[in-house]
């Protein structure tokens, strides 16, 4: 039932990379679909169990990034004849190729993982070249057709996911001022940021979202501290975007302010102050690259997906989430489950008045522009 | 400094009458040397001791670990290339703190240096387009050791001329290194197109340092070897490391000497500056092909505890960066199947780190080792 | 109003200023005894978890701060034995304790991640604490914060009125001198050493169980390093450690209120801050002096073996 489930939710992955003609991923799409049937690929350990090596920046229980990515690669370990190999904060230097060598050297992995965004470039694709014969699959949609074959790439559109944060967010905030604790101004965080206050604002307009970066993907205390100053500025919802979300939830929730999650689900943390989270939904994909494998043939080069496709999902409504804020959140979703819904819809401004998007433009999740967002949208106090 | 308060090589003051036989001369000289080996290697056995006893406090097997150990850091081709790999910037970092350490200094800035060496290469890379790679690949590698021997220079300078404590001076100068370089590589020197991992523009294929040949190491391990002989010849085979050694034991007597000893504090503080922005060059040429923030990845914190593993002898650097090596090399494997905490390898560091210091208090204290205390008992004898 | 948001920004630096405060005050004693301890960051971070760890197996945030506090002594016991004892390198064997520091804290704490704590309960003066503008800055903080206060007091006071004060920075000024005098050189270092130790993990503590309060790998990110920056900004007085705390906890937590009042700054270099103004005040005192620098103790990190 499981597998089956997935099954349609990769299908429907790779039916949305190729329903855009003018992306990039288009392309990108066709040449996976190409390489799944030219690839040399040698079932050479078809007899034994298939060993699939997982590597994560930091550590696995930090209630974020690489949690995610944990409890995809736990998802694995139940299948009969799958092997996991994990090993947490590995470095992005040649420590990482250091570590899939060994994985593939000593554990004998035939598919490896490396989760974080640095890794790929060089790491990955030094590695790939090296290992013909093994599979890697990077987190980050960084892969292009001049890359090796026998490497990819898989995201999802998680801003989707702040939007419908931003929108019970909007239900459930009495001084109109939410708050944002950000690590880097990168596009990634950045649409998040404007994705969490459009979400907002289009329940109502007239709120504004406070962002502070703090400089860095984890800095446990200075998050708390970033936290706290954006609920003294007034702030009473927080939601985040840096790799272990688990210090601003609690902090938040401590200092009585709302929450919406991110990464992984934090409702454990913040109790009835949690009222939704952005999640991604990393074991649907690893099991679809699993299945592929057992199939013996290649998993796709490049996926890309958001919530219709099974790559991100929503925590359940906390308690404190309101009846209207459920029904205005649901309607919106399904919306979005539809494929294709934009988030940047012009006429929009940026904070600094300039124009981002044109009356009658609308950026759908997989524009290629949303990759190079470099502002923050009107109503963002803060500066990328 | 508690190292080296017996210089080896100066004369005995004894007279020609009182010398000992040609057969205990060879006796007292082996024994001279064979404790400068047999002290470490000891501490390093006890270091493995007492980290066993930890383990078995956590219910994990010590035997289980060195297994894992030899196998993830010695014992096959793959092993030990991932251990020299790892050991190749520890080599140059280490001499960040050994060279200062010849004057009696204590230099604990090198990541700083590394840091900054990897930006200075890469952003010399730019203007450096379209030259041919054998005249652009030094020349950015002098930009990365020019900026590493003007920070760490700078700290030399101020301990030389202005008195300032140079093991706070140097760290501070780290901090303030990192954040430069961050703030550079956000702003000035981002590349554009680097969108979620901010980073400088590339160097470009054609700069790029390749792998040393039949092995899978970069260039950086070669150099870091080159570099350790070097530094060697110079401190040990030169009169500038004489000078040095002599200034390093009494500032004052080398004053009275006339010993340029400001000169000589910045002269081996910019080579050991230089010699850490070297590791960064590499990491840039060789591994990244731009400067990111992964360049402050901890060699330099490292390589302060490979410098001291080697008592500051720049020979001795190099089997001490090849143990640690293969102890990092073997820790991915170790966290795998043990399912030990990445931490581990931190406090097995910490351990042997703090075994060898012990061990260092214990030089001349072995009769077996010091021929002077033989001749006590010879004389008390007679 | 605008009292209330003074206040407010006063509240905020003294308690981020706090853990600073206090692993430096401690660090000060240690380095006017003679001693240069590196460790702190190391004796800080096992505070954090061991102090963490304690308050939740016996539920007492008291307990904790002791736990976090014996933690940092204990470690700090290794290094005096090493140090004062056996005469080993002072800079090496500080280095040594922040890598075991940090790799032990990761042990015991590897348990503790993610788990939730109340944190330790501030004063409430019925009336007192209720002043506005005034209130919450005087009357409204956890025993931590007026601990730390009272300790810099003690400090001074004991440096600067007793006997065994002068005693302690006589030896940091000249142990060998001293030593011919008859005092207790080891042993009044030991001691300093010990009480650096135990003033480092209840700045972990603080962090752990106050601040934050959680316990997360690492997390006191280089607080110990600007703790040593600031004993020497500080020029080794107590009561200067307490303001230069005030100004580096306070550039650091006040850039993060800047941007949510919407003021952008560079945050890369403003985190540079507190070492650029040590390095800076180091420079400036050696220039306003011949032989410069000469503010420290002048034994500092020197090895002192009498046998020998």
């Amino acid at each position: 039932m499981l597998a089956k489930l997935v099954q349609t939710a990769w299908k429907d992955g790779s039916r949305l990379v190729s329903a855009h003609p003018f992306s990039r991923r288009h392309l990108l799409g066709g040449a996976a679909a190409l390489s799944l049937g030219t690839l040399p690929f040698g079932r050479a350990r078809a007899a034994g169990p298939l060993t699939v090596g997982f590597i994560y920046v930091g550590p696995k229980d930090d209630y974020g990034y690489n949690q995610a990515h944990a409890q995809g690669a736990a998802a694995l370990k139940a299948i009969p004849g799958i092997e996991v190999v994990e090993e947490e904060n590995v470095r992005e230097t040649t420590d990482v190729q250091k570590t899939m060598e060994s994985m593939i050297n000593l554990d004998g992995a035939s598919l490896v993982f490396p989760t974080s965004f640095g890794y790929f470039d060089p790491h990955v694709l030094i590695e790939a070249k090296k290992n013909p014969k093994v599979q890697f699959r990077h987190c980050g949609g960084l892969w292009t057709e001049a890359n090796p074959k026998n490497a990819g790439s898989y995201f999802g559109y998680i801003a989707q996911g702040q939007y419908l944060n931003g929108i019970v967010a909007a239900h459930a905030s009495k001084s109109k001022r939410l708050g944002f604790v950000a690590a880097k101004p990168v596009p990634q965080v950045l649409n998040n940021v404007n994705g969490f206050l459009l979400g907002a604002r289009s329940v109502d307009p007239s709120i504004t979202l406070q962002v502070i970066f703090t400089g860095e993907w984890s800095l446990a205390v200075k998050e708390a501290e970033a936290t706290n100053a954006l609920i003294d500025a007034g702030a009473d919802v927080i939601t985040c975007h840096v790799d272990g979300p688990k210090v601003v939830v609690e902090t938040a929730a401590r200092r009585g302010a709302f929450v919406c999650g991110y990464h992984a689900d934090q409702s454990a943390l913040a109790k009835d102050k949690y009222l939704t989270g952005a999640e991604w939904n990393w074991a649907s994909i690893y099991k679809g690259f699993v299945a592929d494998l057992q199939a013996g043939k290649a998993p796709p080069n490049f996926v890309r997906g958001g919530l219709p496709d099974g790559f991100v999902k929503m925590s359940p409504y906390g308690p404190a989430v309101s009846e209207a804020a459920r029904q205005n959140a649901d309607a919106v979703k399904a919306e979005m489950m539809k494929g294709g819904f934009a988030i940047i819809k012009g006429p929009l401004k940026d904070n600094k008045g300039n124009e981002v998007a044109g009356a009658g433009t609308a950026l759908a999740e997989n524009a290629i522009e949303l990759e190079k967002t470099s502002y923050l949208v009107e109503g963002v106090k803060g500066s990328a | 400094m508690a190292a080296d308060t017996t210089a080896p090589g100066l004369p005995l003051s004894e007279s020609g009458a009182d010398r000992p036989p040609a057969l205990l001369q060879i006796r007292a000289w082996l024994a001279r040397r064979a404790e400068g080996v047999a002290i470490p290697v000891g501490a390093v056995i006890a270091g493995f001791l007492i980290f066993s006893l930890f383990l078995l406090a956590l219910g994990k097997s010590p035997l289980a670990f060195l297994d894992l150990v030899w196998r993830g850091g010695f014992g096959s081709p793959f092993a030990l290339q991932n251990s020299l790999q790892r050991a190749a910037p520890l080599l140059l970092a280490a001499l960040c703190v050994a060279l200062p350490a010849r004057l009696g200094l204590v230099v604990i800035g090198g990541e700083g240096a590394i840091v900054l060496g990897g930006v200075a290469a890469a952003a010399a890379a730019q203007p450096l387009q379209g030259l041919p790679p054998m005249l652009a690949v030094p020349l950015m590698a002098l930009a990365a050791a020019g900026a590493g021997a003007a920070w760490i220079g700078a700290v030399g300078a101020l301990r030389a001329y202005r008195g300032v404590n140079e093991t706070i001076a140097s760290l501070l100068m780290s901090y303030i290194a990192i954040a430069l370089s961050n703030h550079l590589i956000e702003g000035l020197l981002r590349d554009p197109n680097s969108l979620n991992k901010p980073s400088t523009w590339p160097i470009g294929e054609a700069f790029a340092v390749g792998a040393l040949p039949g092995l899978d190491v970069h260039w950086g391990l070669g150099i870091g070897v080159l570099a350790c002989l070097a530094a060697y010849a110079l401190t040990e085979r030169t009169t500038i490391g004489f000078a040095a050694r002599i200034a390093g034991g009494n500032v004052r007597a080398a004053q009275i000497q006339g010993l340029p000893v400001g000169r000589l504090v910045v002269g081996f503080t910019a080579l050991g500056g230089a010699c850490a922005a070297l590791a960064g060059f590499f990491e840039v040429a060789a591994v990244h092909g731009n400067a990111n923030a992964s360049l402050n990845a901890g060699f330099g914190y490292t390589g302060i505890l490979v410098a001291f593993l080697a008592r500051h002898n720049p020979l001795a650097i190099l089997p001490v960066a090849f143990l640690l090596g293969g102890i990092e090399a073997s820790n991915g494997l170790i966290q795998r199947r043990m399912q030990l905490p990445d931490a581990t390898a931190l406090v097995l560091e910490g351990l042997l780190f703090l075994v060898v210091l012990v061990g260092e208090t214990l030089y001349g204290r072995f009769k077996l080792f010091n021929p002077h205390l033989w001749a006590v008992k010879r004389e008390a004898v007679a | 109003m605008s009292l209330d948001i003074v206040q407010m920004v006063l509240v905020t630096v003294l308690t981020a200023a706090t853990p600073l405060i206090l692993a430096a005050i401690g660090e000060l004693v240690v380095e006017r005894s003679g001693v240069l301890n590196l460790g702190v960051e190391g004796m800080m971070v096992l505070g954090a978890a061991a102090g963490f760890a304690v308050a939740s197996q016996t539920g007492s945030t008291l307990l904790g701060a002791l736990g976090g506090a014996g933690a940092g002594l204990l470690l700090a016991a290794l290094f005096g034995v090493l140090t004062v004892g056996l005469a080993a390198n002072q800079v090496a064997s500080g280095l040594a304790l922040t890598i075991l520091g940090l790799g032990l804290s990761g042990l015991v704490g590897a348990g503790y991640v993610g788990m939730k704590r109340d944190p330790a309960p501030p004063l409430h003066l019925p009336g007192l604490s209720d002043l506005p503008g005034i209130g919450q800055l005087f009357f409204g903080h956890d025993a931590f914060v007026y601990a730390t206060l009272l300790l810099v007091a003690g400090v001074w006071w004991f440096l600067w009125r007793t006997r065994a004060g002068l005693t302690l920075r006589a030896i940091g000024d000249d142990h060998t001198a001293t030593h011919a005098l008859g005092l207790k050189v080891r042993k009044v270092r030991f001691l300093a050493v010990l009480f650096g130790g135990a003033c480092a993990g209840l700045a972990g503590a603080y962090l752990s169980l106050a601040y934050t309060p959680f316990w997360a790998p690492a997390m006191t990110a280089g607080r110990g390093w600007i703790a040593l920056a600031l004993v020497v900004f500080a020029s080794w007085q107590p009561l200067r450690v307490a303001a230069g705390a005030l100004l580096f906890g306070g550039a650091t937590v006040l850039q993060l209120h800047a941007q949510a009042a919407g003021l952008g700054l560079p945050g890369q270099l403003l985190s540079a801050a507190p070492y650029l103004a040590t390095i800076l005040a180091l420079v400036l005192l050696s220039l306003g002096r011949r032989r410069g620098g000469s503010l420290a103790p002048a034994a500092l990190g020197r090895v002192f073996a009498p046998s020998r």
